[in-house]
């Protein structure tokens, strides 16, 4: 199972919403989303098909978001959410909840935004992939196996080189900081790694990049962290 | 709560003057005119200075000023009840009393003459005022209630003016609390509102477009609205989480390289501050730098290099500089940046700084500004 795989439901009171973040999904090869329009509907849905994720708006007439969620926790129904909040008290209380940065989007979002949370709690969640080769160069890296085919043979991703590898192709071309990427690797705490992301980084450049020494794709930005730009150095 | 203050302030000082006010019209304008008069306490010396010798009245000249003066009498009535000595009695007075008569007006009025009586060895003396030059009234009370009166008095005044005092207080307090919190709650309302439209467009425009900056404006106006209303009027609740400020710098500085194409940016960051850490609300800390960054972007449009460094300032401080090459800004702004806030006073333009001025006051950062026009323009916060 890959992460387009998964069942997505998403639950908003404003219609256009729904339909922009289904466009969303579906353009990204999500083709299994449900959507309700308030806590009641997504409480029928959830009983008859489990979704894999919920995208879940916090303020609904009726049942809230965060009753909604409280209720499935207390019921066993332990689906990971991702909270869409349009309040700073509402973020609070999120935080306050134990849920972390990736769990909860705060209004307005860009589609990239909630696309990034929802591939990082999918994967965090399941340990899912993605059936995507992406080419770099001569080096071709399977997101769905982890297998790298290069001109002198194939090598394996470890499982640190593959999350460190999801991360940067999220959100490939743009910057992911240091500390995203300790954070993506070391979620417990990534205070005081950057010595062992170092490692993690040129270990994966020796597997990826055609030079090592002379990095292409997984390049460097001093001081602030790296990216990985598919198109080669410009 | 800086508002709430400054109308406390004003009710107890219009309170204070009040009875400051009161003070001077009854001791100093009501009672001055009663040391014209003489009461009990006086007639004493008075009666001293009328010597009776060998059946002869020697009067001391004071005497019979005072009584001049005020146009008062006096007369000394024997133990059968005669006068056996006056002066300026008036026509309407008896020259004999019986001792009813002596009984009534030692304790209120002769003919509507306010009258006080002393006793000598030669019979009582007697002095009359003007008629309605004094008011007279015997009072009574239980022996315990005037020890208890005493007793409690004093205190029973002071806790009536601090009733005085701290009601209206208390009153204006909860009725300020009140406001500030309806206010805050319509500001986060109207917020709310609008980020759900927000939302909708956000996910319809072109990535990268001038559509999608316009909207990351209207986001930060939003969210800079609540957060300075929050601060202002002392509403908003704040966590006091520790901070690497490092890390956040450079996630900050990482989404503005993603987001904004026609700036550089640069981070230096002194070995030591790596791990440098603070104690604040991360979403206040990184709307204060988002602030200032942002400031540099809207006033470059251009284009510009933005230098962010995190320095060593020594006793486990750090000053952190945001400065940007561009067209910087006049002396009479950077004047005006640098000025302090003024509470109830919301600039036309310069939110954002606002903001930042108002986070700084919170955690008692130093802020200063600095610019040369077409050089650079420069933000230091102490940390």
């Amino acid at each position: 199972m890959v992460l387009s795989d998964c069942r997505i439901l998403l639950v908003d009171d404003e219609k256009q919403i729904l339909e922009i973040n289904k466009k969303l999904l579906s353009e990204n090869g999500f083709n299994n989303v449900l959507y309700a329009l308030n806590g009641e509907e997504a409480d029928k849905i959830m009983e008859k098909e489990q979704a894999d994720l919920v995208v879940l708006d916090i303020m609904m007439p009726g049942v809230s978001g965060l009753s909604l969620y409280e209720s499935w926790k207390k019921r066993g129904i332990n689906i990971p959410v991702i909270f869409l909040s349009a309040r700073d008290e509402e973020t609070s209380r999120l935080k306050g909840l134990g849920l972390g940065a990736d769990d909860y989007v705060t209004k307005p979002y860009t589609p990239e935004e909630l696309l990034l949370r929802i591939k990082a709690v999918l994967r965090r969640t399941y340990h899912l992939t993605e059936n995507t080769v992406v080419e770099l160069g001569t080096v071709r890296v399977d997101l769905s196996s982890g297998i790298v085919k290069r001109p002198d043979g194939e090598v394996e991703l470890t499982a640190k080189e593959f999350q460190l590898f999801s991360k940067l192709y999220d959100n490939q071309g743009k910057i992911v900081s240091l500390n995203a990427l300790m954070d993506t690797l070391w979620p417990d705490g990534s205070y005081g790694l950057e010595n062992s992301l170092i490692v993690h980084v040129r270990r994966l450049r020796e597997k990826v990049e055609e030079d090592p020494s002379k990095p292409e794709y997984l390049q460097t930005v001093r001081g602030l962290g790296y990216r990985l730009n598919i198109r080669g150095r410009k | 709560m800086k508002k709430i203050s400054g109308y406390l302030l004003s009710m107890m000082l219009v309170l204070a003057s009040l009875i400051v006010i009161d003070i001077f019209v009854l001791f100093f304008i009501c009672v001055q005119k009663q040391e014209n008069y003489l009461n009990t306490s006086h007639i004493e010396k008075v009666s001293e200075k009328i010597i009776c010798a060998d059946g002869e009245y020697q009067v001391d000249g004071s005497v019979y000023e005072l009584l001049d003066k005020t146009g008062s009498f006096a007369m000394i009535i024997d133990d059968l009840g005669s006068v056996i000595w006056n002066h300026n009695m008036p026509s309407d007075i008896p020259d004999s009393y019986g001792i009813k008569d002596v009984a009534s007006f030692t304790r209120w009025y002769l003919n509507d003459y306010p009258t006080y009586t002393w006793t000598r060895d030669d019979g009582i003396l007697v002095i009359g005022h003007p008629k309605g030059s004094r008011w007279k009234y015997c009072l009574e009370i239980n022996a315990n209630t005037m020890d208890g009166m005493i007793k409690f008095g004093p205190y029973m005044f002071f806790a009536n003016v601090l009733i005085l005092l701290l009601l209206p207080f208390l009153i204006t307090r909860k009725w300020m609390i009140n406001r500030e919190k309806a206010r805050t709650e319509w500001i986060a309302g109207v917020s709310h509102d609008i980020r759900t439209p927000l939302s909708i467009v956000m996910g319809s425009v072109e990535k990268g477009s001038v559509e999608e900056k316009q909207c990351f404006k209207i986001r930060d106006l939003i969210g800079n609205l609540n957060t300075e209303n929050k601060l202002e009027a002392g509403t908003g609740k704040w966590n006091n989480e520790k901070i690497n400020l490092t890390s956040l710098l450079r996630e900050i500085l990482c989404d503005y390289i993603n987001t904004y194409e026609d700036y550089s940016f640069d981070l230096q960051v002194d070995e030591k501050l790596e791990n440098y850490s603070i104690q604040a609300d991360v979403m206040l800390i990184r709307r204060m730098l988002e602030n200032i960054i942002t400031n540099s972007i809207v006033h470059n449009e251009k284009g510009c290099e933005i230098t962010v460094t995190l320095s060593d300032r020594g006793k486990g401080k750090a000053k952190l500089v945001v400065s940007d090459n561009g067209q910087g800004a006049s002396e009479q702004k950077i004047k005006l940046l640098n000025a302090k806030i003024k509470n109830s006073y919301l600039p036309e333009h310069g939110l954002g700084i606002r903001v930042v001025k108002q986070v700084a006051k919170k955690y008692k950062y130093a802020v200063r500004f600095s610019s040369e026009e077409n050089e650079y323009f420069k933000c230091e916060i102490d940390m």
